[in-house]
């Protein structure tokens, strides 16, 4: 997962398999895809990499068509901006919380997830 | 990935070609990562998945592994691990990397709504919240100090507390009562510094009390029994015969009364003779007096002068 390493269209399409050169400068128009660079001259990320791995077999496995495919990476985009806040709002947490609030939030939320499983809300249950 | 592809996607060995596509389609779904970020095992069972998918959809390297040519995992090289990109998108995209490719306009704080949530739910005072302590002085009588009762204490914000005094109370203690602070779950407590008031006659030195005990001429020279009032009731004393002004009698546990493993005081009477009103037979006596004793009561004041 390392940032600052990029790599070039031709170096990807080398390495990784069933891609397509217009295919991805397509992607790329579209906004799907968000590489470095300019057109000719793209650098890809390793995020950007996986993200066209992504598109790829959401679009030739899973048969989803173009239409479609901007409504799933949107919604994709936005659970993943849930997990990450609530990722980095535990790291926050851990880091400078008291260790007597990590247990009592552990514990409740321990409770509330029993709760939902039983369908009542905490105070419901006795 | 060493078992049968047929087993892996849960078709018949003689399964067509679309029987194995629409199996394969249905279980990557279930297990595709990103899909299913929930799911620790869906990473390890979609590449499973892939791996018997690319084995059985090609007719030859299918034919080749039907044949026994080739093992589930042996010829068919598996996909060689891409050199640059090794984890499902899901990795980077919940890592700080993900910011790239954020739904939401770039700039907006990632924590504003939760922040703005927190601060909300404190301003409205919902959840549970201590309350604080609260601080007040009383002043309380001497007696109340020493034997203990029930103090009435108006409270500036309005209303009252009525404060149980323990018995033997000194200036500068803190009384605590607890949930009589500020409400709140829990409530606070009140902090109740007392200041004992003093008393016309009575003393304090630690658990014991001094006083004056004004006696007649009578009762000092002859001795006497009289009752004598102390904070805790009346109480009789003997005066022994030829007794003086400054002579210190005890009351034995009349001082602070016992309180917890505390033993009581005791209480020290110092006698002061009182004339009272001329008494003209007594004056004749001492006028008349043949040899009277030598005494003299300023004795030893030249070495103060």
């Amino acid at each position: 997962m390392t940032q600052r390493q990029t790599i070039s269209l031709t170096r990807l399409l080398a390495d990784e398999r069933g891609f397509d050169a217009v295919e991805i400068e397509t992607w790329i128009a579209e906004g799907w895809v968000r590489p470095a660079g300019a057109p000719g001259a793209w650098t890809f990320a390793a995020i950007d990499v996986a993200r066209l791995a992504l598109i790829r077999d959401l679009r030739h496995e899973y048969g989803v068509n173009e239409e479609a495919l901007p409504v799933i990476l949107r919604l994709l985009d936005q659970l993943y901006d849930q997990r990450r806040q609530v990722r980095q709002l535990c790291q926050t947490l851990t880091r400078l919380a008291p260790p007597d609030l990590l247990a009592a939030m552990h514990a409740a939320l321990r409770d509330a997830g029993a709760a939902a499983e039983e369908g009542l809300e905490p105070e419901q249950r006795a | 990935m060493a078992e049968d592809p047929y087993a892996i996607l849960g078709v018949a060995r003689d399964a067509t070609a679309s029987q194995i596509r629409r199996a394969f389609l249905k279980l990557a779904k279930s297990s595709h990562p990103d899909l299913n970020p929930n799911d620790p095992a869906a990473e390890a069972r979609f590449k499973a998945i892939n791996a018997a998918h690319a084995l059985l959809s090609d007719p030859e390297q299918r034919a080749r592994f039907d044949r026994g040519e080739i093992d589930a995992s042996g010829q068919e090289r598996p996909p060689p691990e891409p050199p640059f990109r090794r984890h499902a998108y899901r990795d980077y995209a919940e890592g700080p990397a993900g910011g790239r490719y954020r739904a939401g306009p770039v700039g907006e704080g990632d924590f504003d709504d939760i922040l703005a949530e927190l601060l909300r739910a404190q301003r409205q005072g919902a959840g549970p919240r201590p309350g604080r302590d609260r601080r007040y002085a009383l002043t309380i009588p001497f007696s109340t100090a020493i034997q203990g009762g029930t103090q009435r204490l108006t409270l500036p914000e309005g209303g009252v507390l009525d404060v149980r005094i323990p018995p033997g109370m000194e200036s500068g203690q803190t009384l605590r009562l607890r949930g009589k602070g500020e409400a709140g779950e829990p409530p606070g407590d009140a902090l109740i510094e007392i200041t004992v008031a003093p008393h016309p006659h009575y003393r304090r030195v630690g658990r014991d009390l001094y006083f004056d005990l004004p006696v007649s001429l009578a009762e000092a020279v002859l001795g006497a029994r009289i009752e004598v009032p102390t904070i805790g009731g009346r109480v009789t004393l003997t005066i022994p015969p030829g007794a003086d002004t400054g002579t210190t009698l005890r009351l034995r546990g009349k001082g602070v009364p016992g309180h917890g493993k505390e033993p009581a005081g005791d209480a020290y009477a110092t006698l002061q003779i009182r004339l009272g009103p001329a008494d003209p037979a007594l004056a004749e006596f001492l006028r008349t007096r043949a040899a009277p004793p030598a005494f003299d009561p300023r004795a030893g004041m030249e070495d103060m002068a």
